[in-house]
């Protein structure tokens, strides 16, 4: 809350949610005094019959939990422009926009509190006059919560077939009816029938919430196995592992394209957390805090005591091997490494390759051309023409550019 | 019955851009009021709660 020294209230909002910068902007409006509930209240005391401050101030009541107020204030707002001819105004946390009387008539019927019984001839009225309001699928979004959980079975029941034949397709439609179905322990065919739709709807990309509604209604059926394979032990380690490399990605996007490096290295650390012994997670924060002039902290978790740690791992001082000399770093160790991949796996003709890499960035010539002939050695066909190039331009390097 | 515990403490917001490191004002808010009063700022009180 904010207040002047008048010691009277400027405006005030609830809750926060990062990242900073936004919660700040919110703030910097307070000060600057801009569509503040003090300004708005002074803007409609001047004139009462502006449509786009009175529709503010509605909204401005409705975020203070002030029913009856943002209900009279919309009120207000139907009788000034009952054609939707005054302005429009653009739902942040939607992007949908609409004119200030459709959205007062829409906040009119939904209500400001999801818990309410919504006055179903109201929303009918609503559609028929907005048939192609994108408002509707927010309304039906806000009767799915009382019908899911506060009306009798009975009403759920004429409710959400109607819900689910105006939106087939939508997961929320068929996540919120499954869930009605899960919390009155029936009818489970139909349960099934839902989750076996919303399983092929999300299959790709499959949501905790969604999943844990499909395994519920497994349950009801006594399918345990099903259950476990929706929304079991192996459904977490997934999702763990894909927000690790989600995070990584991220991060390495950010690193590359001139980002916040400080988060970017945030990002990977909590990777870190969630896979610590990954060579993938550790290899890739290492680039970071490379990039980031950290180098003893690039050792600390991806250095020589790593490579101790996989001595026996051909795979592992391999690609340790490769990340160094890529880094033109640690190329002492690398070397270490990299030859003892060549001899934990003699064939692995990429693995001379990264021998070679390594012996190039040491400037030992002779040594990368040894490599790199045993590399074209061991090539299967398929792969002798590039190694064939690359040798050849270790033995013919193109003259430097002055 | 939960118990509910409210805390708040006081900020004087600057006019110029919030950005620019804030002071936290250490004293009483009817002192935080009077300061604001002299300064022409405004009172930033932030309440939080344990339920």
């Amino acid at each position: 809350m904010t207040i002047g020294g008048d010691g009277a209230e400027v405006d005030w909002t609830v809750g926060y949610d990062p990242p900073a910068e936004t919660f700040q902007a919110t703030l910097q409006k307070m000060v600057d005094g801009v569509d503040t509930f003090k300004a708005l209240s002074a803007a409609y005391a001047k004139n009462p019959k502006d449509t786009a401050t009175v529709f503010k101030l509605a909204r401005k009541y409705g975020d203070r939990y002030d029913t009856p107020s943002s209900v009279a204030k919309y009120k207000e707002v139907l009788a000034l422009d009952p054609q939707g001819k005054a302005g429009t105004y653009t739902r942040e946390y939607t992007g949908i926009t609409a004119t200030y009387t459709e959205f007062a008539s829409f906040y009119l019927l939904t209500g400001d509190s999801p818990m309410a019984k919504p006055d179903m001839a109201a929303v009918k009225a609503f559609i028929a006059k907005y048939p192609k309001s994108p408002l509707i699928k927010s309304a039906y979004e806000n009767m799915a919560y009382y019908y899911g959980y506060q009306a009798t079975k009975e009403e759920a029941a004429a409710f959400f077939p109607e819900y689910l034949a105006k939106y087939p397709n939508d997961p929320a439609a068929l996540e919120s009816w499954l869930n009605r179905i899960v919390q009155d322990k029936g009818p489970a065919d139909k349960g099934l029938e839902l989750a076996a739709k919303l399983e092929e709807l999300t299959k790709f990309n499959p949501r905790p919430s969604i999943n844990r509604a499909l395994a519920q209604a497994y349950l009801l059926k006594n399918d345990k196995a099903k259950a476990d394979k929706l929304y079991g032990k192996g459904f977490i380690e997934n999702k763990v592992s894909s927000f690790g490399y989600e995070l990584i990605g991220w991060a390495s996007y950010q690193a590359q394209n001139g980002g916040d490096l400080e988060t970017a290295i945030k990002m990977g650390e909590t990777a870190l957390k969630l896979e610590p012994d990954s060579a993938y997670f550790l290899g890739q924060v290492a680039g970071l805090y490379v990039k980031a002039n950290q180098l003893p902290k690039a050792l600390q978790i991806y250095g020589p005591a790593y490579a101790r740690k996989n001595e026996k791992d051909g795979t592992a001082l391999y690609e340790y091997a490769g990340f160094w000399a890529r880094q033109e770093k640690n190329l002492d160790d690398a070397l270490v490494a990299a030859k003892k991949a060549v001899a934990l796996v003699p064939t692995g003709y990429y693995i001379y390759n990264t021998l070679s890499l390594v012996y190039q960035k040491m400037k030992n010539m002779p040594e990368a051309i040894k490599a790199a002939e045993k590399a074209l050695e061991l090539a299967p066909d398929t792969a002798k023409t590039f190694y064939k190039q690359a040798l050849d331009k270790l033995k013919n390097p193109a003259p430097e550019k002055k | 019955m939960k118990k509910l515990t409210i805390l708040f403490v006081v900020l004087v917001l600057a006019s110029v851009a919030f950005a620019q490191n804030p002071m936290w004002f250490k004293g009483t808010l009817d002192g935080a009021i009077a300061k604001a009063k002299v300064d022409h700022k405004l009172v930033l009180i932030d309440f939080y709660s344990y339920t």
